[in-house]
């Protein structure tokens, strides 16, 4: 593997495109805003009106769009710096909030910089099962992993407190090192951010509803149950299907940055699917490119895609897609194999 | 007492509960959506009324939301829209004095993007996002006020103010030296208080720039003048005091105020990073050679004092203790006009 070359000819690709980067990319992201925004007050005043049944199918699923537009396509490629270029605070990545439990700021740290440096290097990308699953051969087996298959579930549908408590050390809570108190007054940010959700969705809103303070309650639990499900399936199907691999620490010495680009490219994978899907992925569909060009606007990643896999084919390294189906069971089939020793 | 206790109750309940349900960015957006002249925390402005003064020259006058206090005579403000891909940010001198109905009152001279935007494409009515006020408080007194085009729109209060206040208490008025093309005319002028009428001289300035003999006739006696202008013009006028000061043996001291960029500086060609460390706050932060300092700042959290961003107005003026910047003409620089060449260490 000549890795030199593929260094140039990603960044080849990389400077071309962002060249181009400008008004085509800023009118998208305002428009995924725009929809975003509406689909959430849409969704909120629809749930408040649902009395009529149908309203609170219709809103619970606007809220969770909504919700699920905010997370992936505006949070999180917003927060990677992607549309800094506009110089307008509200697409900064240092300054943006997000709509889910975890704090953006912890987030920045997990994901932008522990994730994408360290992508699937054992011990050093917590992503890789986030300390619940196991899901590659490398990783050590724990009887409690025998369960694994049974506790995903409850794990997907409660998605967002799982990257919530990323960060904070908690498991320091259950060997006694650290008390209640302590992990609350380290972390008072990440934990003011659980109130303001908490507040928002199960008090605020239901509150102001009236006499629907149920219907709404349950129809924002069941929107967030929605967008966590989703999250979960773009983030395992991106990074452990079946060809991903998984390095060792020992790769991180002397890597040039050919070498970085190989083991990105090695450690995600791409779902296939038609416009609306990449959208609501929030492009992290195309994993692949998002990996290669973490602050590259989300909106080139279509576009790059072809080119990429090209890149890949000519220095022989596996471009890994497919339908969501087939990634997906891919993924399952990690979770159950690697349940067992 | 009331005032403390709803304030308290706006900062201590009001504000953190709808941070917590609205987060700026959603708050912001719909205030934009709706075209309401508000913001969660920041200071926006409704284009009430907008004239053309010439072919290219046009007043604008703009309400401010709640959030803008109050502003000194010769302060400016910054403006900020999404023009194309990027939002745009430029400042403009407030050319009103400070009264009841808290309006600002603009003389703008279309020559850029952003003035285009402003007047033409910017509908009266609308809203747009603007700073806090800013620049000098000028407490000193002058007995000559130049004006170099539309740098009359930075001259215009302080002389005004000033003007109006000697009159009132029977004091010598200073005088204004409005210095123009006499073929474009001098579009400001119909706006001009009747009272300082005989106050106020409208000149060639092409000419008189060049016939320093006429041009000292109209600074005798003065020992205290400010002038307004471009970078060429204001030099000029350096030049004439510098020389008359010489020949008469009275010292002027003269005040220059640029109206436009000074220099605008690019970056390098190759994208570097550089480690920057602030003495004051004792931090280090990594910096792009793509961006000038004072945005590099800002995109990483910090707020420095600031004004302008376009190397005019000072404020953002720091020491510079170690490394090298582009461009650097002394120990202090301005970070929004300056890229960094190696690792630095300010004095912030």
């Amino acid at each position: 593997m000549n890795y030199d070359a593929l260094e140039r000819d990603l960044e080849h690709l990389k400077e071309d495109t962002l060249s181009k980067v400008g008004e085509k990319d800023a009118r998208y992201i305002r428009r995924i805003e725009k929809l975003c925004r509406f689909a959430t007050v849409s969704g909120r005043v629809l749930l408040m009106l649902s009395w009529f049944p149908p309203c609170w199918l219709l809103g619970t699923l606007l809220l969770a769009l909504g919700k699920i537009l905010e997370n992936m396509e505006l949070g999180h490629n917003i927060m990677h710096g992607q549309y800094n270029f506009m110089n307008d605070p509200r697409f900064n990545g240092l300054r943006y909030e997000w709509d889910i439990a975890g704090s953006a700021n912890n987030w920045r740290q997990t994901h932008n910089y522990s994730h994408h440096t360290y992508t699937n290097v054992q011990s050093k990308d917590h992503d890789i099962g986030y300390s619940v699953l196991r899901l590659f051969k490398e990783q050590k087996w724990h009887p409690t992993q025998l369960f694994q298959t049974l506790y995903t579930v409850p794990f997907a549908l409660l998605f967002q407190w799982g990257v919530a408590i990323q960060n904070l050390r908690i498991g320091r809570l259950f060997l006694g090192r650290i008390s209640l108190l302590q992990l609350y007054r380290e972390q008072r940010p990440a934990f003011s951010k659980v109130g303001q959700q908490l507040l928002k969705d199960y008090v605020f809103f239901p509150l102001i509803a009236g006499p629907m303070f149920l219907h709404v309650l349950l129809g924002n639990f069941v929107a967030n149950i929605i967008r966590n499900v989703w999250t979960f399936s773009i983030i395992f199907c991106g990074h452990f299907t079946k060809n991903v691999k998984l390095f060792d620490k020992s790769i991180l010495k002397n890597e040039s940055k050919g070498q970085w680009y190989y083991r990105q490219i090695l450690g995600s994978s791409n779902i296939q699917g038609n416009r609306w899907f990449h959208i609501l992925s929030g492009n992290l569909s195309h994993q692949i490119e998002h990996h290669l060009f973490p602050d590259m606007p989300s909106y080139r990643y279509p576009m790059i895609a072809p080119k990429v896999r090209a890149i890949c084919e000519k220095h022989g390294i596996y471009y890994n897609t497919g339908g969501f189906i087939k990634q997906f069971s891919q993924v399952l089939g990690r979770i159950v194999r690697y349940s067992f020793p | 007492m009331l005032h403390g206790l709803r304030q308290a109750f706006i900062n201590k309940l009001v504000q953190p509960l709808s941070k917590a349900l609205v987060p700026y960015h959603t708050f912001d957006f719909w205030m934009q959506q709706l075209n309401i002249n508000h913001r969660l925390s920041s200071i926006s402005a409704r284009l009430v009324e907008r004239s053309w003064l010439d072919d290219d020259t046009v007043r604008l006058v703009f309400q401010p939301n709640t959030h803008f206090k109050r502003y000194l005579a010769g302060q400016h403000v910054r403006f900020s829209a999404a023009v194309e891909s990027r939002v745009l940010e430029r400042s403009y001198s407030i050319s009103n004095i400070p009264s009841k109905q808290n309006t600002l009152v603009f003389f703008i001279k279309v020559q850029g993007k952003f003035s285009r935007f402003l007047a033409k494409q910017l509908k009266v009515g609308h809203v747009i996002e603007m700073s806090e006020p800013f620049g000098e408080n000028h407490r000193a007194t002058y007995d000559i006020f130049i004006a170099g085009g539309i740098g009359i729109t930075a001259i215009w209060p302080l002389f005004y103010q000033q003007a109006t206040a000697a009159l009132h208490h029977k004091e010598s008025v200073p005088r204004l030296l409005y210095m123009s093309n006499p073929e474009r005319g001098y579009p400001v002028k119909p706006f001009f208080d009747r009272a300082l009428e005989q106050y106020i001289l409208c000149l060639n300035g092409r000419s008189l720039l060049s016939d320093h003999h006429t041009f000292n006739q109209y600074l005798k006696g003065a020992l205290r003048v400010i002038s307004c202008g471009s970078n060429s013009f204001n030099q000029q006028v350096k030049i004439i005091t510098t020389q008359l000061s010489q020949d008469s043996g009275k010292p002027i001291k003269l005040t220059l105020e640029n109206f436009a960029p000074v220099i605008e500086q690019k970056p390098s060609h190759i994208a570097q990073e550089f480690a920057i460390t602030l003495t004051k706050q004792q931090k280090t932060l990594r910096v792009s050679n793509q961006k000038n300092l004072l945005d590099s700042l800002l995109e990483q959290g910090i707020k420095p004092q600031y004004g302008c961003k376009q190397g005019v107005c000072h404020q953002c003026s720091c020491r510079l203790k170690e490394g090298q910047v582009s461009p650097q003409r002394a120990a202090i620089i301005q970070p929004c006009i300056s890229f960094p060449q190696s690792d630095l260490e300010l004095e912030l």
